[in-house]
């Protein structure tokens, strides 16, 4: 699948990733992350910008409800919390 | 001997009404749709040029700047040119050049449908200054060429790099214009009249304390020829508002329009220019950009059109307080692309953040911690391509990477990104317009850098940091 | 090889200038935007299997090289046709046939700007910047024509005394009121011989194939009526001792032989990259070809000057032919 991922805070603009559909959100936060050379040691709650969303960790990516090229967010805060207002 | 008014009444005679096809058939009212105006024929042109005098002034303009260049050229200028403003100029001719070839094509439009025939006779003469400046970018970049990689394939990366496809789309969006007036009010209003300007005035200045004169003169004998080319869009414009008051909404959307994508696609990466590639420096983009387009143009066109109901440009605010940022946003998100660029990039120096800390009080806030960590031996260098906004295409990074004005629209099915509130504004007017194009970003999912830079015409070693800056 | 750009890299020899300034800059693919209008597309002509970009004008003029070029012409031909208007040689050439060659320059000289506007739907529309330059150039070419073919016009009728004239009596032939006082004007809209000729052009404004306005205009149009009224012009002006119209006829015909050479280059070059498109190119000539003999009949029976009109119809006729044959094979 295609969809874009960028983190809150970080230098680096979204990018356009191919994950796969069973990834789980947890684990595609922590390619992102990675991909995204964003700072790993701030929690993060990952958001379906489009809809503004909060994804749980645990949830696939093909069962995000994600449309192509939609944009995976990791915003800055722990679950619960409002992400900043962007989308 | 005829004068020049004569010559010029007999332009105006040759446009005939038609009666062996409908005049419909030749002058197809869809290249003005929605703009009224009750006798065409009372239009007039100021400069009431003849050929015979644009072929005398043009001929001693070329004999002024071509031998300048020749000599700067022969006697080792380019030598002297400092390194990071020659990586400048890499990317500024082709988008010069786009300007040109597209303004060329839509003269030619103009100057074949507009209604107006006077219109029509000053948009002829726009269509030729177009080829000269066209070819006098290319008489720079065939001489540079010859002293430095980055400008031998410059036409195939204005038609594939990243860097080049938000000219590339501006200037076919102009020439793509339905309305002839609106190629009228992009092209020689918020080109011509707004940027040129700071474009052939500012940046040379600029160009001369770091030794490019014969940039300099090249960009000041193009200006020379600007002068007629805001003549014809400022008269259209105060005609077409003076004329019927109906024509108001259409031509305050235009101006809300161009005015976004002239400052987001011209005036943010011009930027880089004076702030970052001029190692000797002069006035800031951000005053330069005040004193150009916020303090002459729109103040101007204000006080000249404001009686009219002409109102300034919708998102003017929103682009000013861009200014703070975008030249160093968009020159740091290079940095992280030096790899995929056919010029080089530098790190900022002592110097440089001097002159940033002056003039933009947030800079060391804003961008600080980026070089901080470049400089700690972080290159930055990215994997694929950015997030590129649907319509300007130009990187989502807007006013800061680290928190980009992201916004999102759906049409067709189809999720589109925009880097601002102007973009998205722009392509929920005109969406069939604006969704033809597919980002590079989206072309080029998957593939790895090789790929990419083959994809946009890369190759050996081009881009990359430049040895000593 | 000096260094150039990566696109003449690997050839044997250098490029000129020329090819510098003007080859190989198109936009290249489809625009970004989509319009209904405005925009173009690379099957906005019949002509197919065409690398647009290896097109080269013989004439090899860019716009620096034009500019100097048409810079030193205009002199040389303002100072002619100024000196014969203001030193009298107007006034003693003879009036009748003054008056008969002021009607054909003036009405031809709006025939000049209609093949311009054509030009410029092809600068407009067409696949590659050195066709789009050859294009544009003719644009330019045509506009001096029609500007000093109406101020040679205007100097016919009123002679050294009155260089601008809106007062004249009604041209021989012409079927009704002038709109407004201006014999040119009148000649275009009315004499029956340009009528045939402004159908032509009118028609060809409004083709949408740029491939086929070059044809219609620059081969079945001015493939013949340039090489007509050259002779024409020349031949009768040398009859009368006159200067300035054969210096005009020459002058003219110095740039019109670059637009027929650009042309038939185009012929050759479309053939020469797909057979196919000969078949193209026939079926425009066998609809267009007509109007232009039509047009060439009408101006050779309408001005006959004492025969000399037909005589140059007859060369032009040859010499559309062979130019044919040429570039066709």
């Amino acid at each position: 699948m295609l969809i874009y991922a960028r983190a809150e805070g970080c230098s680096t603009p979204a990018l356009l990733m191919t994950p796969e559909p069973d990834w789980s959100v947890k684990m595609f936060s922590r390619i992102a992350l990675s991909t995204l050379r964003a700072d790993k040691s701030r929690p993060r709650v990952a958001i379906n910008r489009r809809t503004g969303e909060e994804l749980a960790s645990d949830v696939t990516l093909g069962e995000a409800g994600f449309l192509p090229y939609d944009l995976f967010e990791l915003v800055l805060g722990v679950r619960g919390v409002p992400g900043d207002d962007g989308a | 001997m005829s004068d020049q008014a004569t010559d010029y009444r007999r332009t105006k005679r040759l446009y005939w009404e038609p009666s062996y096809v409908p005049k419909e058939a030749i002058y197809p009212p869809a290249n003005y749709e929605g703009i009224h105006f009750k006798d065409w024929d009372r239009w007039d042109d100021p400069f009431h040029m003849s050929f015979r005098q644009y072929v005398e002034i043009q001929a001693k303009k070329d004999n002024g700047f071509h031998p300048a260049r020749d000599a700067f050229d022969r006697y080792g200028g380019t030598d002297r040119m400092d390194r990071r403003w020659l990586e400048g100029m890499k990317v500024v001719y082709p988008i010069l050049f786009h300007g040109e070839y597209g303004a060329l094509r839509s003269n030619a439009r103009v100057s074949r449908y507009a209604p107006a025939p006077a219109l029509r006779a000053a948009a002829f003469y726009q269509s030729i200054d177009e080829l000269r400046h066209s070819q006098n970018h290319v008489y720079q970049m065939r001489m540079l060429n010859k002293h430095t990689d980055g400008f031998n394939n410059w036409a195939e990366w204005k038609r594939h790099h990243f860097l080049l496809q938000p000219a590339k789309m501006l200037f076919e969006d102009i020439v793509a214009c339905e309305n002839v007036f609106e190629s009228v009010m992009g092209l020689n209003i918020l080109v011509e009249v707004a940027y040129t300007n700071l474009v052939f005035v500012g940046i040379p200045s600029v160009g001369v304390l770091n030794g490019d004169l014969a940039g300099a003169s090249e960009l000041l004998t193009t200006q020379s020829d600007e002068t007629r080319h805001m003549a014809i869009g400022q008269s259209t414009l105060r005609t077409l508002l003076e004329g019927d008051d109906r024509n108001l909404p259409l031509i305050q959307y235009w101006l809300d329009k161009w005015f976004w994508l002239l400052h987001r696609i011209i005036g943010c990466p011009l930027g880089v220019i004076p702030d970052y590639f001029a190692r000797r420096k002069a006035l800031p983009m951000r005053q330069m950009f005040q004193r150009y387009i916020v303090d002459n143009f729109v103040a101007g066109m204000v006080e000249d059109l404001g009686k009219f109901g002409l109102q300034p440009p919708r998102f003017l605010d929103a682009a000013v307080a861009e200014m703070e940022d975008a030249p160093h946003t968009l020159f740091r998100t290079l940095f992280q692309y030096k790899h995929m660029l056919f010029n080089k990039m530098f790190v900022p120096t002592e110097t440089d953040m001097e002159f940033f800390g002056e003039h933009y009080p947030h800079w060391e806030e804003r961008h600080g911690a980026f070089w901080e960590e470049v400089r700690a031996g972080d290159p930055k260098d990215l994997p694929s391509l950015p997030m590129l906004c649907q319509v300007c295409q130009l990187p989502c990074v807007f006013p800061v990477p680290e928190a980009p004005t992201i916004r999102c629209s759906e049409w067709n099915g189809e999720v589109r990104w925009f880097c601002s509130d102007g973009c998205q504004w722009i392509f929920e007017h005109e969406p069939e317009r604006y969704s033809k194009a597919v980002g590079l970003d989206r072309v080029l999912t998957g593939k790895d850098v090789p790929e990419i830079r083959a994809h946009m015409r890369l190759s050996g070693k081009l881009g990359g940091v430049l040895e000593e800056c | 090889m000096p260094k150039t750009f990566a696109w003449f890299e690997g050839r044997k020899r250098p490029p000129s200038e020329y090819e510098e300034l003007t080859v190989g800059l198109h936009f290249g693919e489809e625009a970004l935007v989509h319009t209904r209008v405005g925009t173009w597309t690379l099957d906005n002509t019949s002509l197919a299997g065409v690398p647009w970009e290896d097109f080269r004008d013989p004439a090899q003029l860019h716009y620096r090289s034009w500019v100097a070029l048409q810079d030193r012409a205009e002199r040389e031909l303002g100072a002619t046709l100024d000196l014969a208007r203001t030193a009298g040689f107007v006034d003693g050439l003879d009036p009748a046939w003054s008056r008969d060659m002021a009607v054909l320059v003036g009405g031809l000289a709006f025939a000049e700007w209609g093949v311009a506007m054509a030009m410029q739907y092809v600068e407009r529309f067409c696949l590659s910047s050195a066709v789009g330059q050859a294009a544009q150039l003719q644009v330019c070419d045509e506009l001096r024509h029609a500007q000093r073919a109406l101020e040679w016009a205007d100097a016919l009728l009123g002679g050294s005394r009155r260089p601008c004239r809106g007062d004249t009596p009604r041209p021989p032939g012409a079927a009704g009121p002038t709109a407004d006082g201006d014999p040119a004007r009148a000649a275009w809209m009315e004499h029956p011989a340009l009528q045939p000729l402004r159908r032509a052009i009118e028609m060809a404004l409004t083709l949408e194939d740029w491939g086929e306005v070059v044809v219609a205009v620059n081969v079945c149009l001015e493939g013949l009526l340039q090489p007509f009224q050259r002779e024409l012009w020349l031949d009768t002006s040398r009859k009368q001792a006159d200067l300035a119209t054969a210096m005009l006829a020459r002058h003219c015909w110095t740039d019109e032989e670059r637009h027929l050479g650009w042309t038939e280059a185009f012929l050759r070059f479309v053939i020469e990259a797909d057979p196919s498109n000969a078949a193209v190119l026939q079926s425009w000539l066998d609809t267009h070809a007509g109007a232009g003999f039509e047009a060439l009949d009408a101006l050779a029976a309408g001005f006959p000057f004492d025969g000399a009109a037909e005589e140059a119809a007859a060369v032009a006729r040859t010499e559309q032919a062979s130019r044919l044959k040429e570039a066709l094979g």
